[in-house]
């Protein structure tokens, strides 16, 4: 007999008869029937199925209720979930029935992912090496609490930076979440909770240029807002600037497609032809980046029509306000030696300058240049209207590389109808100069009295975590202690490298893949590299997780117990529907293991549903009006709408401007240094035939979203990749601009700049503007799974921020991931 | 020295045991964690070699998988086989073989894993509230093979079990494993269980003709 003396082997040995005599053991089952039971009884039928209802919490402006379907304490099923039509207060909300869409379809498949990470894993390799080690949370948390420590007391308490970001936009996890807490506490700094500056700072930066004081403290460094997405059925023109609802956003578009129905015309401003361009009346596919131009032509055109709205501009706008001609700021009376309190300065009907508190509002000026005094003033409307007259239908046209009739089709759509509802997507917050379209599109829209009405604005997103019905400040920095300092993702990644405003030595990323979706991915990488310690925390292995030091398993939506509120206006209750998978913990259950051993775990020992009770301030009858008298079993038996003044939500159905004047302030003064006051269009600032850069790499590089994953997230789900191109990234290029290159259908190019490469195949498709090129991002590039073939979109964007968001503290830095310029060439072989 | 009635249940329990998680502390309690920890080897390894000759199986097979146990890289094997981080080129649970081009376009909680819940529970078990695995893990069908064979407590369980179930995915799963394997054990083991998987079908069987 071979003597086998093996320690594992051993392990699963039978020893014996007395050993045998006990039975098998059972680690992952248990018997509920009897001892001896015998020949098994009939089928113990499985529970009839259980329901939940949870909102859909990824990075998703969707925002859709799901109805989980559970059997045997699995999920198996994901249904569009009903909404309350009752607001919180018992008013009569809204009819809401959105569709979700082929993301909330296969969250079972994603939840159940085979890549889906099960265990704390610490690094053994290099970064990035793939060699990593089982730990136990105990050892993870211990390890993180002396690391943070050890850098804290070396490089100062800013130098941890955590970074929760948009994978989630629950309360409790994610944008606004837990990560902020912990950050306070600590004394770190922390990312951007809003205005998330990885290229969408900067259509809300143009918001608040006109619409918001920004250094009013009461405004909080900066605000965003945006009508209800069902507002849109109150619209007679819809016009979708630089997004693509039907692939992204389906329950908005579900109101669209019911605005249509019901004679509204639609407008499609998109370089390429998507299924939401083949909706529209009019679809315009003008050069990117060229968009304020395009806006600037059509405000010329209601000014020298003299289609706006008069009585609009003279009672909420600065249109009749007098500017100092040497200045460039708002004339003051003062100024001009006009008696009593100070103000602004107006000219009535008898050509005389006035106070604008004692004017009549309804006749004065709007157009014109006065004497007033020794100098010689225009009204802010007039300066306006000065700087758009060279912005004709033919120089427009030519700027826009739309034809001169198109401009002008657009304009007399401005024209004639109202109300005007604009949706400006992401993607012109993706342009260096995001900003100023966002302040063409209010100007334009002021302009046609379309600023705080039903049906009107200019909508980014709307309702969500920039609400005042969560008390983010009380959830962010417990009694005692003071908040976080702000250090925005694309500062960080400088702090990091070049240790300024102060060094950056350690970060912790939740529901965040920086490392991959960040632009100027080659620079992240570098300054992820350089870091003493890093921890992710993520459910699958995602590039930034491929660079940890330590790896934490994070939950998918099912998990955890949050509460969504982003994008619409109605408060979703997400119950934990199953116990998380393996080891993994939600980022409020690891952020208190970390906590503890800190020794600042008395500010995390609530549970997930306190959190929630305290943040909205259940049963206090101070509670913000819009979720005044909410109760708890409000909040978990449906989903009930806010207490919004209107239903639909219209930011400012008030009028009430939180600006300096308290008017809408199309002529921004605090920008006159910047020579941005009037929304004069300016060229990117590098995506423009004018750059010399131009002639080396002559194509315009998007990277847009697709409809079969969110951002980074569903990439590697077998049936989302099967109708997806199997998985595989292809950039999608003109026929003409192929030819030109000796690219067919199918090929490998190469797609580079003086940033990085990525190598893809190559799809000619007339269905894109030529010069214009472009690759769906949130595919991914990690060690283990690429769905490019070398590379990624991000190694060609960059980091170039404008200094003019500044002004702006909560919107002060932006990725501008398609003001970007490539050369595409096939490779050979 | 030879036990000379080595029960069939006891021969499932060794697979389940040989494929379990080198990181997991094992139960506290169970006496056959208790023996190994006393190092009673001889009566271990003629145990197994007893069910192998039991099952019909060369017992070289056993002796080559025991050769391999103390090889060093066994748990970072198991690791990079079978667990993650991430994806692996082996994950242990039926439903990711049961389809087409598995286990690239397999997806995990399929219709296996409803189909061998309802086997435990017409075999009076239950996934525990915090099991830790999936119901179509490797190691939970052995296991709840393992509780049918023993005192014949679901014969047709433990039928459906191995013919419907392991017996049709284990051994694509183990030609993967064969293949990916870079340690010794684990390519003795995936050659080694097909065999045994056979053999306990076969028992399975004949038991059945018999009853």
């Amino acid at each position: 007999m071979v003597e086998i003396r093996r320690r594992h082997f051993l392990g699963g040995m039978a020893v014996g008869a007395g050993v045998i005599a006990a039975g098998p053991r059972l680690r992952f089952l248990f018997a509920s029937e009897p001892e001896g039971a015998g020949v098994a009884a009939a089928a113990t039928t499985s529970a009839p199925r259980q329901v939940f209802r949870t909102g859909h919490s990824n990075n998703c402006d969707g925002a859709c209720g799901h109805l989980v379907e559970v059997e045997n304490g699995h999920p198996v099923m994901v249904k569009a979930a009903p909404w309350e039509d009752t607001a919180i207060s018992g008013a009569i909300a809204q009819k809401f029935n959105p569709r979700i869409c082929i993301r909330g379809l296969s969250q079972i498949q994603n939840t159940y992912s085979p890549d889906r990470v099960k265990y704390p894993y610490r690094r053994v390799g290099e970064r990035g090496s793939g060699k990593w080690e089982r730990i136990s949370w105990e050892e993870a948390a211990s390890t993180i609490s002396q690391k943070f420590g050890a850098i804290q007391d070396k490089y100062g308490k800013r130098s941890v930076w955590i970074a929760p970001y948009t994978g989630s936009l629950s309360l409790l996890e994610g944008v606004v979440g837990v990560g902020f807490r912990l950050a306070s506490v600590i004394g770190a700094s922390a990312g951007d909770f809003e205005g998330d500056n990885q290229g969408d700072s900067a259509t809300p930066a143009g918001w608040n240029y006109v619409l918001v004081d920004p250094t009013n403290p009461d405004n909080g460094g900066g605000l965003f807002d945006g009508h209800e997405g069902t507002d849109f059925l109150n619209s007679n023109l819809i016009v979708l600037w630089a997004n693509n609802v039907a692939e992204t956003s389906i329950p908005d578009w579900r109101t669209i497609v019911d605005a249509k129905k019901k004679g509204a015309k639609l407008v499609v401003v998109d370089p390429r032809f998507t299924p939401t361009s083949a909706a529209a009346d009019l679809w315009l596919p003008a050069r990117p980046g060229s968009d304020t131009a395009l806006i600037d032509g059509v405000i010329n055109y209601l000014i020298t029509h003299k289609a706006y709205d008069e009585a609009y501009l003279r009672a909420y706008t600065v249109a009749p306000y007098l500017v100092h001609p040497q200045t460039k700021k708002l004339l003051r009376t003062t100024e001009i030696g006009l008696p009593g309190k100070d103000d602004y300065v107006v000219v009535g009907a008898d050509g005389k300058p006035q106070a604008v508190g004692a004017a009549d509002p309804k006749s004065t000026q709007l157009l014109g240049t006065f004497n007033v005094g020794a100098m010689s003033a225009s009204t802010a409307f007039q300066v306006l209207a000065d700087t758009m007259a060279k912005y004709t239908p033919e120089h427009t046209a030519a700027l826009t590389d739309l034809t001169a009739e198109q401009v002008n089709t657009l304009a007399s759509l401005f024209a004639s109808n109202h109300p005007v509802g604009i949706r400006a997507g992401f993607g012109l917050s993706h342009w260096y100069h995001g900003d100023l379209t966002m302040q063409a599109l209010l100007t334009l829209q002021a302009l046609g009295g379309n600023i705080g009405v039903h049906g009107g604005g200019v909508t980014t997103f709307a309702g969500g975590l920039t609400t005042t019905a969560f008390d983010l400040p009380g959830w962010w920095a417990p009694e005692g202690t003071t908040s976080f300092t702000v250090l925005e993702p694309m500062e960080a990644c400088d702090a990091m490298l070049d240790g300024k405003p102060y060094p950056v030595r350690a970060a912790w990323f939740m529901v965040d893949n920086y490392a991959q979706q960040m632009s100027d991915r080659n620079k992240v990488v570098k300054a992820l590299k350089s870091l003493d310690f890093l921890v992710v925390s993520d459910y699958v292995m995602s590039a930034t997780a491929d660079l940890a030091d330590i790896v934490l398993p994070a939950c998918t939506y099912l998990e955890k117990t949050d509460l969504l509120s982003s994008n619409n206006f109605y408060l979703q209750y997400m119950p934990k529907i199953i116990d998380p998978l393996w080891e993994s913990k939600s980022d409020l259950d690891a952020v208190t293991l970390v906590a503890q051993k800190m020794g600042v775990g008395q500010y995390f020992d609530k549970t997930a549903d306190d959190y929630l009770k305290e943040i909205l301030h259940i049963g206090d009858p101070e509670a913000d009006s819009n979720v005044a008298g909410l109760t708890w079993s409000q909040l978990t038996e449906g989903a009930p709408h806010r207490n919004t003044p209107t239903i639909p939500y219209v930011p400012f159905f008030d009028k009430s401007f939180p600006t300096k004047t308290g008017k809408i302030e199309f002529y921004v003064e605090m920008l006159v240094p910047f020579d941005q006051a009037v929304c004069d269009h300016k060229e990117p600032i590098e995506a423009s035939p004018t750059n010399p850069l131009f002639s080396k790499y002559p194509l315009v590089f998007l990277s847009t979203h697709t409809r079969f994953r969110t951002h980074s997230q569903y990439s590697n789900l077998p049936w989302l990749k099967e109708i997806n191109n199997g998985g595989q990234g292809f950039l999608e290029i003109n026929p003409k601009d192929a030819n030109a290159r000796g690219v067919s259908d199918g090929d490998v190019v190469r797609v580079y700049n003086d940033r990085g490469v990525m190598k893809v195949y190559a799809r000619l498709t007339e269905s894109i503007k030529p010069g214009v090129v472009n690759c769906y991002q949130g595919g991914w590039d990690t060690v283990k799974i690429k769905h490019y073939i070398e590379g990624h979109p991000n190694n060609l964007t960059h980091q170039i921020a404008n200094p003019t968001q500044a002004v702006v503290p909560n919107f002060r830095s932006n990725a501008a991931y398609f003001d970007c310029l490539v050369q595409v060439e096939r490779v050979k072989g | 020295m030879l036990p000379e009635t080595f029960p069939i249940w006891a021969t499932a329990q060794l697979l389940a045991e040989w494929w379990s998680d080198p990181f997991d502390e094992p139960a506290a309690g169970s006496p056959l964690v208790q023996a190994s920890r006393e190092q009673r080897s001889d009566p271990a390894s003629a145990a197994a070699v007893a069910a192998a000759v039991r099952l019909g199986i060369d017992p070289e097979k056993i002796i080559a998988l025991a050769m391999a146990t103390d090889t060093p890289g066994l748990a970072d094997e198991h690791e990079r086989l079978f667990v993650g981080p991430g994806r692996v080129p082996c994950p242990p649970y039926e439903s990711m073989w049961m389809d087409d081009a598995p286990p690239e376009r397999g997806i995990m909680m399929g219709s296996a894993a409803g189909a061998v819940l309802n086997l435990y529970h017409r075999a009076g078990l239950t996934m525990r509230p915090h099991p830790g695995e999936l119901p179509d893990h490797l190691v939970v069908e052995t296991e709840a093979l393992t509780w049918c064979l023993e005192r014949n407590r679901g014969p047709a369980v433990a039928h459906a079990l191995i013919t419907e179930h392991l017996a049709r995915w284990v051994p694509r799963f183990c030609a993967a494993v064969q293949t990916a394997a870079r340690h010794p054990y684990y390519q003795a083991l995936a050659e080694l269980t097909p065999c045994w998987i056979d053999a306990l079908a076969h028992h399975v069987d004949a038991r059945a003709a018999h009853s």
